[in-house]
């Protein structure tokens, strides 16, 4: 498979007034054509801000201080405003996680599905018009045409996600990427938007990446999975050598946070808090939270040590062999 | 939208006949009357004739013709009545003040210079204070920010007399090609408009850089530079839009203040406009005149607001959609 | 670009300059506030009307403010002094072009009187006229009681109820004016509004935009035409007077004691600056309260004499006024304001104060009360009322409390009964220099009023307010009794002194002889100034004017320091 995105070493940095926030602290990871990855951590793990780095939509305090980005053969970082935002929405599209405040209020459907094109001088006016009602259309909007001249208030919180997805793919992007997609919405919407993506990629054939604090949704979608704690990144591999056979303490505990409504299970608590980031704590982030914590946890931060084929963990116990 | 209005409109005119009669009541019980302080502040104090005090006491009391139907031969209501009765047909009588003047010719004469004046001072001060905003906000924390920021405070807390004083002295000495009293000719109405344009340019700058930046940091301004939209696309199309529904509401009552809050500017200049001639009708009991500014006030303030619903109604989609 | 704005600039100014010099009629410009009508008889500023010569008596006054024949062609008096018959000269017209009859005098002053119209408190020389005052008052309807009757078309004889030798300079005042009957039968309201208006001076109102200013044109049938000099008088009744003064926009306007330190330092404006005296005298008044300790003149004199007046004179009127020490100011004849005894009496001696006020029984102030200055938003700045306070405080050791109220609750609380000691502050004019002006028979009347102790004073106004209560509800005998009450209280307790006063204004008003008469007011006016002290003399304020140096304006010392009339206006 060829390669779409790689980023190696990403430090993003946040400056407020209290002091430096490292938001990413130094990860690396690749996403090949066609290929569908999931980011898993609890909120606030730095899991957007990652994806958010690839087209430099970080707020105005965030900065990328070190790493490289290439997407497409192009050197993010180095483009200039105007080659930048020829990729945003052409190339890369994204979906957010809360559907209202995402949808400008005073703006019609119609015209928001429809801008990418037009900002991008991809076709003209008609052509878009005409685009935008069949992509409502296979999002899953019933009555696309009708529905294009009205306001995002008027559709519900599954609509108007699928009215984000449509904005996301309007222009046929080599890449997703879904920013929590599904947190804002209920429990029934969330597996129709998931099953909507899901057929979305096959039939355009791209490359997503979803975010989500939600492990389960990743299973049966995901083909690899990232798990972030406090900026950095504790497990990778494919979905299911995660999921059935975790490495690290933080991945285990996620999965005991896993409703399940088959197995009649207590869901388990992590136990402690996420860490200040200002100040983080030395060696293993997630060491403070750690039953199995060591002294070398301490002091020192554990590298990415290989466990199987293409799942590595960032943990001492797995280091030790 | 057309029953709307007119279910509004009858609201204004339930509210006014509220304010009238609570106004009526006010000021009806409010200590002393116009002969009083005609004689006592008019005349006694500048030119009286070695007046006694049981002179004094021998005028008080006396009622000219034209105030018979604000005296105390009647009952209460049956004034009130006849006031409303005025009101509806538009024959409010004179004023006690200009005696001469009808209250329905005072308005009539100076409502025009009032409104007119108040527009012009709007239209200059949205068409410097947005950009001066939207600037300020696009440049947040630069020292372009700062300066705007400091003009603002500035011309804000500066009152329109002030800067009265002020915009004479720049165009009528420093640059001497105005002159700084009279009425009449367009040249008459550059400074008191400029005067008052100041006050609102700062709080227009001011209320579009803070709702500016708040729309800047919604997500769906985040949506679009994800959509890939260049700095026109994403703040003209985008911030620009929902930023200025906001400051519609604050044009109706900027409005009502300029055009019955300019006391000062229409003396300083002379200005023929109502302020004048209502800063000085509660001082000297001027029933009429009072009830009048009252009633006028209130109807001002409350048509402004019709008409910021209506604006409001046309840039808001939430509101014209539901209420369609 | 920027040569070319400059050009555009010098274009602008240049064709601004040419626009005024082409212009050769004369223009005089001043500033000043007006009243609210041009309706004579809303007496709101009605003098001016006088003075700015739309309209003209019988007589009308000189520059020099002697009375000469207006619109009379002459006239005789009576020999007891009572009758006043004037012929009206044949060619006074209206500006209109209608002749000026005596039916217009006879119509205009029964406008005035009628309580119909508006109202003023002060009618002049009117009052003067048998049966005006009772008109006026409503006690009679019939306005053909008063005792003004037109002989023919350009004879009127006035009536007296008495004689009056200052009537004939009262007729140059405005509620002895003619109006024109027609337009104002014809047009209402209206006919007061600017080009309607029809008078018979040596101007006419052609403009009028209240709060704004108005334009007067010349008469061009006015007898006298031809020696009035300005053809038009624009009064600017708003703006900053001396930021329009500075720029050219006005030819005269007032200033007061702020802006002479920058007087004093321009050059220009140092030499246009004219100050002259004005009869006018600020003063402090016993309000109603009852206390034993103001009816002790011990007490009254110390108050006096502790009022530093020329130290107020020149700091805080920085000269624009002079100490006074009697109500009536000098520049009335019979005067008695510079008589050394009076100034004596209440000269500024903060020992002799101090004494007084310990004889009195307050040594340093120890055990007096409490002294209110009941006062309204108008004078909340005003210097002087503070610097009686704090001269009050100092020279004394006596507490004084400001109470500052809004206007209108002012002027109903003025006439309530306080528990505590109280001054109100005012000012008095006297509008023409006759003897006659200031002590009229009912000032002489207040006199015995003002004489009463406070306990009186307080029984007389609570009678009063009964008195109203019984007319309200139409108990007219209760009413007369109380009437009969009130006179008994003012003639039966009041000093012999002021009983003097009103003997000797009432033996004044019978004598002819002018010499004999000014001695009588003289003699009422010494005995008023030392031995009355309801009110207190404080001030003569002095007007201060800035003329342009191209016009030469006489001044009228009487009307608060206006021009004596536009007529007399001349240009260097």
């Amino acid at each position: 498979m060829d390669l779409l995105l790689s980023i190696d070493n990403l430090n993003v940095y946040f400056y407020r007034s209290e002091g430096v926030l490292k938001a990413v602290d130094g990860i690396s990871y690749n996403l090949h054509k066609g290929e569908v990855l999931g980011i898993v951590g609890e909120s606030g793990s730095g899991k957007s801000v990652s994806v958010l780095s690839i087209v430099r939509l970080l707020p105005a305090n965030g900065k990328i201080v070190d790493g490289s980005i290439s997407f497409d053969g192009k050197d993010i970082l180095k483009l200039s405003m105007n080659e930048l935002q020829d990729i945003r929405g052409k190339d890369i599209g994204f979906v957010f996680q809360d559907p209202m405040s995402s949808l400008n209020p005073v703006i019609t459907v119609g015209q928001q599905v429809m801008e990418p094109l037009l900002w991008h001088n991809l076709c003209s006016r008609e052509e878009a018009y005409k685009r935008a009602k069949n992509m409502l259309g296979m999002v899953g909007i019933p009555f696309p045409e009708e529905r294009m001249k009205e306001y995002p208030f008027q559709f519900s919180g599954g609509m108007r996600q699928r009215v984000m997805i449509a904005i996301a793919l309007i222009c046929n992007p080599k890449l997703l990427i879904a920013d929590e997609p599904t947190t804002s919405l209920d429990v029934t919407t969330q597996a129709q938007i998931i099953r909507l993506l899901k057929n979305m990629r096959s039939e355009l054939d791209m490359s997503v990446i979803l975010i989500t604090h939600n492990l389960a949704l990743t299973s049966n979608f995901c083909d690899r999975l990232i798990i972030m704690y406090a900026s950095n990144m504790m497990e990778t591999g494919g979905t299911k050598d995660v999921l059935n056979t975790p490495s690290h303490p933080y991945t285990r505990f996620l999965l005991d946070a896993v409703p399940d409504i088959e197995v009649e299970k207590e869901l388990v608590p992590i136990p402690g808090t996420i860490p200040d980031l200002i100040n983080p704590p030395e060696g293993c982030k997630f060491h403070p939270r750690c039953p199995m914590s060591m002294d070398i946890c301490r002091t020192e931060k554990p590298p990415l040590f290989p466990v199987g084929d293409g799942h590595y963990s960032a943990c001492w116990l797995c280091g030790r062999e | 939208m057309t029953q709307y209005i007119i279910k509004r409109i009858g609201w204004i005119i339930f509210n006014l006949l509220v304010l009238s009669l609570i106004a009526f009541i006010l000021i009806k019980n409010v200590p002393g009357s116009f002969l009083e302080l005609q004689i006592l502040i008019g005349q006694a104090g500048t030119m009286g004739t070695g007046l006694t005090i049981s002179e004094v006491e021998k005028v008080r009391g006396v009622e000219t013709e034209m105030m018979k139907r604000w005296g105390e031969d009647v009952p209460l209501w049956q004034q009130y009545l006849t006031f409303i009765k005025g009101l509806v047909t538009l024959d409010m009588g004179p004023s006690f003040r200009w005696p001469t003047q009808t209250i329905e010719e005072i308005i009539a004469n100076t409502f025009p210079v009032s409104f007119t004046i108040a527009i012009l001072a709007v239209t200059i001060a949205i068409i410097i204070g947005i950009p001066l905003g939207v600037l300020a906000a696009l440049k947040q924390n630069s020292w372009i920010d700062y300066l705007v920021s400091a003009l603002v405070m500035v011309v804000s807390a500066i009152p329109n007399y002030v800067m009265a004083v002020f915009v004479i002295f720049l165009f009528s000495f420093w640059i001497p090609i105005l002159p700084t009293y009279g009425w009449g000719q367009p040249k008459n109405y550059i400074l008191p408009v400029l005067a008052m344009s100041f006050g609102p340019i700062g709080s227009i700058a001011g209320y579009m850089r803070t709702s500016l930046l708040d729309a800047l940091k919604q997500d769906y301004i985040r949506t679009a530079w994800a959509k890939g939209g260049t700095e026109r696309h994403v703040i003209f199309g985008h911030a620009m839009k929902n930023s200025l529904i906001p400051l519609v509401t604050i044009l109706g009552p900027m409005i009502s203040h300029l055009i019955l809050g300019t006391v000062f500017v229409e003396g300083m200049f002379g200005v023929p406009g109502m302020g004048q001639y209502f800063s000085q009708a509660a001082g000297s009991r001027d029933y009429p005149l009072m009830m009048a500014q009252t009633v006028i006030f209130g109807l001002i303030l409350m048509i402004m607001n019709l008409i910021v619903d209506i604006i409001y109604f046309f840039l808001d989609p939430r509101i014209r959609v539901s209420r369609r | 670009m920027r040569r070319f704005l400059t050009i555009i600039l010098s274009l602008v100014i240049l064709s601004s300059t040419f626009l005024g010099t082409a212009y050769a009629e004369k223009v005089f410009r001043w500033s000043g506030s007006w009243g609210n009508t041009w309706d004579l008889s809303f007496h709101q500023g009605f003098i001016w009307v006088h003075m700015m010569g739309l309209t003209e008596g019988l007589i009308k006054w000189d520059k020099d403010m002697n009375p000469v024949k207006g619109m009379a062609e002459s006239y005789t008096i009576s020999k007891d002094g009572t009758v006043y018959t004037f012929k009206i000269r044949k060619d006074a017209k209206w500006s209109n072009g209608d002749k000026v009859t005596a039916y217009d005098f006879e119509y205009g002053i029964k406008y005035i009187l009628s309580p119909k119209n508006g109202r003023g408190s002060f009618f002049g020389g009117a009052w003067y006229i048998k049966n005006a005052k009772d008109y006026a008052n409503a006690v009679i309807s019939d306005p053909n009681q008063v005792g003004i009757k037109v002989l023919d078309e350009y004879t009127i004889q006035f009536t007296l109820d008495g004689p009056h030798p200052d009537f004939l300079t009262t007729c140059a005042l405005p509620t002895l004016y003619p109006m024109h009957r027609t337009s104002i039968e014809k047009l209402g309201n209206k006919a007061f509004d600017a080009g309607n208006l029809v008078t018979n001076g040596p101007y006419k109102l052609v403009g009028y935009t209240p709060n704004v200013e108005y334009i007067l044109e010349k008469n061009p049938y006015y007898y006298d035409a031809d020696k009035v000099e300005v053809d038009k008088i624009v009064g600017k009744l708003g703006g900053d007077p001396f930021l329009m003064y500075r720029r050219n926009e006005v030819d005269l306007i007032n200033v007061g004691a702020a802006q002479l330190p920058v007087i004093e330092k321009d050059p220009i404006l140092k030499k246009e600056l004219i100050t002259f005296p004005q009869s006018t005298v600020n003063l402090m008044y016993f309000s109603y309260f009852e206390h034993p300790a103001f009816d002790d003149r011990r007490v009254l004199t110390a108050l006096q004499k502790a009022i530093d007046k020329e130290k107020i004179c020149k700091f805080v009127y920085r000269g624009l006024a002079k100490p006074a020490y009697s109500v009536v100011t000098d520049l009335i004849p019979g005067s008695t304001a510079n008589d050394p005894e009076v100034v004596e009496k209440f000269r500024f001696d903060p020992e002799a104060a101090r004494k007084l006020l310990a004889e009195a029984g307050y040594p340093g102030g120890k055990g007096f009360p409490t002294v209110h200055f009941l006062i309204h938003s108008g004078q909340a700045n005003d210097p002087l009322i503070l610097a009686v306070k704090s001269e009050w405080e100092k020279n004394l050791g006596i507490k004084v409390i400001i109470d500052n109220y809004e206007q209108g609750v002012w002027s109903v609380k003025r006439f309530e009964i306080q528990s505590e000691p109280t001054f109100t502050f005012s000012g008095a004019s006297y509008l023409y220099p006759d003897p006659a002006a200031p002590l009229t028979l009912n000032y002489a009347e207040g006199c015995l009023v003002a004489s009463l102790k406070t306990k009186d004073l307080v029984e007389k106004v609570r009678l009063e307010k009964e008195q109203t209560e019984a007319l309200k509800a139409g108990d007219e005998k209760k009413a007369s009794e109380l009437a009969k009450r009130i006179h008994n209280i003012i003639y039966t307790r009041s000093t012999p002194e002021a009983r003097k006063i009103l003997s000797l204004v009432q033996q004044a008003q019978r004598t002819t002889d002018p010499k004999k008469r000014l001695e009588l007011y003289r003699q009422a006016n010494k005995i008023r100034d030392i031995n009355m002290y309801s009110s207190f003399p404080l001030v003569q304020p002095m007007s201060a004017r800035l003329v342009k140096s191209n016009f030469e304006v006489p001044f009228n010392k009487y009307l608060v320091g206006f021009p004596v009339g536009f007529a007399y206006i001349r240009t260097k």
